[in-house]
């Protein structure tokens, strides 16, 4: 047997993944065949320079996040009523990251919380006024083409697949001076407002928590848009909506 | 099946593989914060999905699992070059290494820095792979999956695993010799 036709089946040997007929022949040509031998010690030479290092292990920050996410699951589902104790331990740990958040946060500058204020008049607003939606459909190839023509951009429009939430619709909101496009969300009598505009931000960020009177919100950036996220639900469920219209398909 | 088990059945088979995940995405980006975003968007997609996932056993979701979140790894690179967040020169090794082999380091004080600078020349190396090429060379390499798991994660033919496996290491193996002859310890 020739070096052309081992050196495919070498790869394979040093894999694991030969039968036990093919890997006598490979194995008889190795012991006649030191060129054969030589790539043989080259491929475990390869494996152990990259196994050299460190075993990776998930950061603590990951697994809690994580958990808390599953857990936000949990809460959306029926099986909550069960889980009352870890439903609770929950909320602690994202209690803690929400207000680690909340802390980075605060060292925004002031137009950031100008901004702030303003998301939340602005849902204080559609709370008291009569319909918060100027496009009643749960249909987002409805509700994207009537805000593309109002403003002049086009924001992600998501249909929230977990259970439990509704979408809305859509209106204009303004915010600090300019039309602002608003998608309104439901889950049971809690309203929920994605406003969403331009920024000079480049780079996409995380989700970042923060609350500001008795309000919560999720404020992230992506492909040159801010979104803010807003509702009086708790962080737990706010969470799961805004995993769904962020990132959902 | 009801939501409360269905999740506690999640937690128990899928969420073991949580440190191999996110090995995975660590060294399919290069970086702990994308590895860290696209391993807590693969977990809720692989809780939603959960249903599609036909076994009924931790080790059978491994290969499942790796799926989403090569899926949302390759997701979260594209979105990074794209701005501006994209730190090649990130330490992250430095960083991530404390944990692993602080006892086997401790013994042995001037290996520290030999342990980091390995490690990143072999990151280094990896980040200078074509996607494709990395993918399949961690699966096999770090995560030890055969031909058919690596298949299934990748969804392609067992035989493109070998084929693409192989140029995989020929390239691999290059660049380390050019970048540093490191390869010559045979």
């Amino acid at each position: 047997m020739k070096c052309d036709e081992i050196h495919p089946a070498l790869a394979a040997l040093f894999d694991d993944e030969l039968q036990p007929a093919d890997r006598k022949l490979v194995e008889g040509h190795l012991e006649t065949c030191v060129q054969c031998r030589y790539k043989l010690a080259e491929l475990s030479s390869l494996r152990r320079i990259l196994r050299g290092g460190p075993t990776l292990r998930a950061p603590e920050a990951l697994a809690k996040a994580v958990i808390s996410d599953l857990q936000a699951q949990r809460h959306a589902g029926r099986g909550f009523r069960h889980h009352w104790a870890a439903a609770a331990m929950a909320c602690t740990v994202l209690l803690a990251i929400g207000s680690l958040a909340l802390w980075s946060w605060r060292s925004y500058d002031d137009a950031g919380r100008l901004e702030r204020h303003d998301v939340i008049s602005a849902h204080a607003r559609s709370l008291l006024g009569g319909s918060p939606i100027a496009i009643a459909s749960s249909d987002r190839h409805v509700v994207k083409p009537w805000l593309t023509a109002r403003v002049p951009y086009a924001p992600a429009v998501r249909e929230p697949a977990v259970e439990g939430f509704e979408f809305l619709g859509a209106r204009i909101d303004v915010i600090t001076d300019r039309p602002v496009a608003t998608l309104v969300y439901k889950r049971r009598q809690h309203l929920i407002n994605l406003f969403v505009w331009p920024t000079r931000e480049k780079a996409t960020t995380a989700a970042q928590y923060a609350d500001e009177r008795g309000y919560g919100m999720y404020r992230w950036v992506a492909k040159g848009l801010v979104y803010y996220l807003v509702s009086d639900l708790d962080a737990a469920e706010l969470r799961t909506l805004q995993v769904q219209v962020c990132c959902g398909k | 099946m009801k939501a409360g088990d269905r999740l506690r059945r999640f937690e128990q088979i899928v969420l073991p593989h949580l440190d191999r995940a996110y090995a995975f995405a660590v060294r399919l980006t290069g970086e702990s914060d994308a590895a860290h975003d696209a391993v807590q968007e693969a977990y809720l997609l692989a809780l939603r999905h959960f249903d599609q996932f036909k076994g009924d056993h931790s080790a059978a979701s491994l290969a499942w699992l790796l799926a989403i979140v090569r899926n949302a790894a390759f997701k979260q690179l594209r979105q990074r070059k794209r701005g501006t967040m994209l730190s090649i020169d990130d330490d992250l090794f430095a960083m991530e290494s404390s944990g692993g082999g602080l006892d086997r380091q401790l013994n042995r004080p001037d290996a520290i820095c030999i342990d980091n600078d390995r490690e990143q020349r072999v990151q280094s190396a990896l980040r200078d792979l074509p996607f494709a090429y990395r993918e399949v060379l961690i699966l096999r390499e770090f995560e030890e999956l055969s031909y058919a798991q690596i298949a299934e994660v990748l969804q392609i033919p067992a035989g493109t695993v070998m084929s693409r496996l192989a140029r995989a290491r020929v390239r691999l193996k290059a660049i380390l010799e050019r970048s540093y002859g490191v390869t010559n310890e045979v």
